[in-house]
């Protein structure tokens, strides 16, 4: 009896050293933002209620004590364990190290011919004031013949609804431009192109990407962006790659154990340039900037020796991520194209690589509310040469295409 | 609040131990903090709700009361008063929307109500209260006794369902001691790992299969493989969820000096239905036994009519109880009619093999989680049809192959921690105080509890799929 006592009794003042040692780190490490969220419950109007208390529990949650080094521990239990899958199948890794969404069944999106009729009507709007349209879909990171995966892993596969897609924006007569088909390529390998542990591709693909704009916008609207064929050599950039300095979004739920650290290309152009950027966050937050191509379209914080892998976004190095809304100004070319995109972080680069070819670009996000702005008014008022249209395929749905509604 | 979460572990959990154990001196203040402590804890899921409960304290108080202080025909309305009540605002936020729905009436659809967590297992404990008190088992006690006996946090969500003449004199007279404390702790930590480590993977691989099989509408056929490791995976999820809630239960009210009965005696080494439904959520069982069976005539009638009736009324309460849903009521009446036919046939009895006996058992339970789980009957029987391959499905799945690789160290523990094993282990260990086995395992066991501490905490802290099968109930 003593014996069997005695051990539960050790476990006893170990679990409770534990567990108030912990608590009180846990408590002053986290006490400011505790306190903030409950200020902002106190004020809040409404009253006390389930999604409240959500909330007040994910802050809790997110402000564990050390979180990512327990994340860090679950990373390593799993690879322990030999398990492709992650929490869930939130995400699944394949052979080859790459983190890919996962999906045991995809609902049919029955809507694909309404979001190609509201670019549709959104072209025919614009008409007009001889505004072109685009349709621009990036490569996405799954690819049938680069990808393998452990049998019996459910893959999410959005290129059946792409496929779909262009088919109808083909038969309605909207431009439209396949990345998937450009990249990868022979010159640009998947492992170039894509990132193991994030979900975008990486700053050489969108360069290429931009190239492949340019040439469509060209070859199909006669347009004449980039004559000297400048801007879309890569030898007037400077190739910088930054090692093991790169955990992606995806490889930041699962930690580095699970999915390693990788290496991080960064394209930094050998020439300056004059922009002006205004911008607002999701917060509302205005900024404008002025200055050259480094100064107002990178943001090179994200590469230093002080970035933190777990909260700092290697991939903001262009344009700091995404913005809800922002004007670009080209001060050295203002007359050259003015291209209106509604687009997601996939084009932040390329945005950024296209801007020194064009005299402005707005964008706005297309997937957060943009209530302050009316697409429909907004493109009307502002007479763009070109309208680019952004969707990365696994964001596909109603609120990628957020104008002229029908349905 | 879920045990099995941060909040409740390192902002809830050490604030009320602390409080607790600061006003040693005082068994009332300590039953003070408790009650205080277990409406918050409530209100932390159901802010509104904790108005409910609280009126639920002060209606059973007072009819509890006048239950103890009236005599004849008046005592019997009180009582049933009581009853009423207490049905009544269980039919109402559980019930109401489903047979209106049932009945086709119009508008009905829009009619739910947010059901209040753990209405079932507190009005139960209530009913529990006045009937005793009825019964004179007990005495009628103050608002405050009966609030501690309701709302105890530790199974106020989901049991064990406590009967008030079993924990009456603890709530005035209980004892604290460091022994209890300890026991209560590494109970609280078993239940912690069964619930995050091996409830939370099965749950992963049988709600994927179960939501493959009915995705909207559609019914889709799924390979027979697959079909029944959804259907053992959920086995598996069902009893670990739920057992894993009881050891905490049963853990934490230890630790403030409480001692509840077993809820679960592995069940799934059953040799009958019989002997599964006395080992599977006994509180449950015990509670419709002592207050519906037995108050109905029981067994012991001549007329065998009677018996039957009795026992159809027991599993078909029992089927209502855990939810508003065909599938409920039908997985009630399913276990009514191999019982019925067990008692009549004594056909488990009669297998001479007791490897036959425990498969049996393990099919027909198998097969009643199916109907438990499924969203309505159509699925429960097109998923019957997948598992007979019956449904123009297939045998082999990728799909199994790969979910079975994926989490085959859990299914292994899981299998395993099913049997007793863990207990008769710990037996032989304990006839043989001072073999060098057990002075190892004395040395080794609390560090194995800190790891599947540390482990667990981590797994929270990633966020990982955390889902609770009896908070609905």
């Amino acid at each position: 009896m003593t014996r069997y006592l005695l051990r539960k009794r050790i476990f006893a003042v170990v679990f409770l050293v534990t567990i108030f040692c912990f608590s009180i780190l846990n408590f002053v490490h986290s006490y400011e933002p505790l306190k903030e969220k409950l200020i902002e419950i106190v004020n809040a109007k409404e009253e006390f209620s389930v999604k409240r208390v959500v909330e007040l529990e994910t802050t809790i949650t997110d402000n564990l004590y050390g979180r990512m080094n327990y994340i860090e521990a679950y990373g390593y239990i799993q690879k322990l364990l030999d398990k492709r899958e992650f929490n869930n199948f939130n995400s699944i890794k394949d052979e080859y190290g790459y983190l890919q969404y996962a999906s045991f069944y995809r609902e049919e999106d029955t809507r694909l011919f309404e979001y190609s009729m509201r670019i549709k009507r959104l072209q025919d709007y614009v008409k007009t004031s001889d505004t072109k349209v685009l349709f621009v879909v990036p490569s996405g990171k799954y690819d049938k013949n680069e990808t393998k995966l452990r049998i019996g892993m459910p893959i999410n596969d959005p290129n059946w609804i792409v496929d779909e897609m262009m088919f109808y924006l083909n038969r309605l007569g909207v431009e439209t431009l396949d990345l998937r088909q450009s990249i990868p390529n022979e010159e640009l390998s998947y492992e170039e192109a894509f990132f193991k542990t994030d979900h975008h591709w990486t700053i050489p693909a969108a360069f290429y990407a931009t190239c492949e704009v340019v040439d469509k916008i060209n070859d199909s609207f006669g347009e004449n962006l980039d004559p000297q064929g400048y801007y879309t050599d890569i030898k007037n950039y400077d190739i910088v790659t930054y090692r093991s300095g790169m955990l992606g979004s995806m490889g930041r739920k699962t930690g580095a154990n699970f999915c390693g650290i990788e290496d991080f290309t960064a394209l930094w152009p050998r020439f300056e340039g004059d922009y002006t950027r205004e911008s607002m966050t999701q917060g509302g937050q205005s900024n404008k900037k002025q200055g050259s191509f480094i100064e107002v379209l990178m943001e090179s914080s994200v590469l230093t020796d002080k970035t933190d892998i777990y909260s700092d976004s290697q991939y903001s190095l262009y344009l700091n991520g995404l913005r809800i809304y922002e004007k670009i100004v080209n001060e050295e070319n203002p007359e050259g194209s003015k291209i209106f995109m509604i687009r997601d972080s996939y084009f932040s680069p390329v945005i950024s690589f296209l801007m020194p070819m064009c005299g402005q670009i707005d964008a706005i996000w297309s997937l957060e509310d943009t209530r302050e702005l009316d697409i429909e008014s907004y493109v009307k008022e502002n007479e763009f040469d070109y309208i680019i249209i952004e969707v990365y395929p696994y964001n596909i749905n109603s609120s990628a295409f957020n104008f002229f509604k029908e349905d | 609040m879920l045990f099995s979460s941060i909040v409740f572990m390192f902002y809830f959990f050490p604030v009320v131990f602390l409080l607790y154990y600061c006003f040693s001196f005082s068994r009332m203040l300590q039953n003070i903090i408790l009650l205080i402590t277990s409406l918050v804890f409530y209100a932390w899921g159901e802010p509104v709700y904790v108005l409910l409960m609280i009126g639920s304290i002060m209606f059973n108080s007072t009819m509890g009361y006048l239950v103890g202080r009236w005599e004849g025909r008046k005592k019997k309305v009180a009582l049933w008063s009581g009853i009423v009540v207490n049905i009544a605002v269980l039919f109402i936020f559980k019930y109401l929307g489903f047979v209106l729905k049932s009945i086709a009436l119009s508008g009905a659809k829009d009619f739910t109500l947010p059901l209040p967590i753990g209405i079932s297992f507190f009005t139960f404990q209530a009913l529990s209260y006045v009937v005793d008190v009825y019964w004179g088992k007990t005495k009628a006690e103050n608002p405050f006794y009966v609030g501690l006996y309701i709302s105890f946090f530790p199974q106020l969500i989901a049991g064990p369902i406590i009967q008030y003449n079993s924990v009456a004199d603890q709530i005035r007279n209980r004892r604290s001691s460091f022994d209890k404390l300890s026991l209560g702790l590494c109970r609280f930590t078993t239940g912690l790992g069964k619930k995050v480590l091996l409830s939370n993977s099965f749950a992963a691989i049988a709600d994927n299969v179960f939501q493959w099989s009915a995705i909207g509408n559609d019914k889709v056929a799924v390979p027979v493989m697959l079909a029944w490791l959804g259907s053992i995976a959920y086995a598996l999820q069902i009893y670990y969820d739920f057992s894993a809630y009881s050891d905490m239960a049963i853990g934490l009210a230890l630790c403030f000096g409480f001692k509840f009965g077993e809820n679960f005696n592995y069940p799934y080494i059953a040799t009958s239905i019989s002997d599964f439904w006395k080992r599977w959520h006994i509180s449950l069982t015990d509670w419709f036994r002592e207050y519906v069976y037995f108050p109905l005539g029981g067994s012991r009638v001549n007329n065998q009519d009677h018996m039957v009736r009795n026992m159809f009324v027991v599993w078909l309460c029992t089927g209502i109880w855990h939810g508003a849903n065909w599938t409920f009521i039908f997985w009630g009446l399913y276990y009514f009619v191999i019982q019925l036919a067990e008692r009549f046939f004594e056909y488990p009895q009669k297998m001479k093999s007791n490897i036959l006996k425990h498969g049996y058992t393990l099919l027909v339970v198998s097969a009643g989680w199916v109907i438990f789980r499924a969203n309505d009957l159509y699925q429960a029987g097109r998923y019957f049809l997948n598992m007979l391959g019956m449904n123009n499905n297939g045998f082999y799945s990728d799909t199994a192959v790969m979910l079975i690789w994926e989490n085959w160290v859990f299914l292994l523990l899981g299998l395993v921690f099913a049997t007793p094993i863990a207990r008769n282990m710990n037996e032989i260990l304990y006839k043989k105080p001072n073999s060098l086995v057990n002075r190892i395992y004395t040395v080794v066991y609390p560090l194995v509890m800190l790891l599947l501490l540390l482990v667990c905490v981590s797994y929270l802290a990633s966020g990982t799929y955390n889902p609770f099968i009896y908070f609905n109930f």
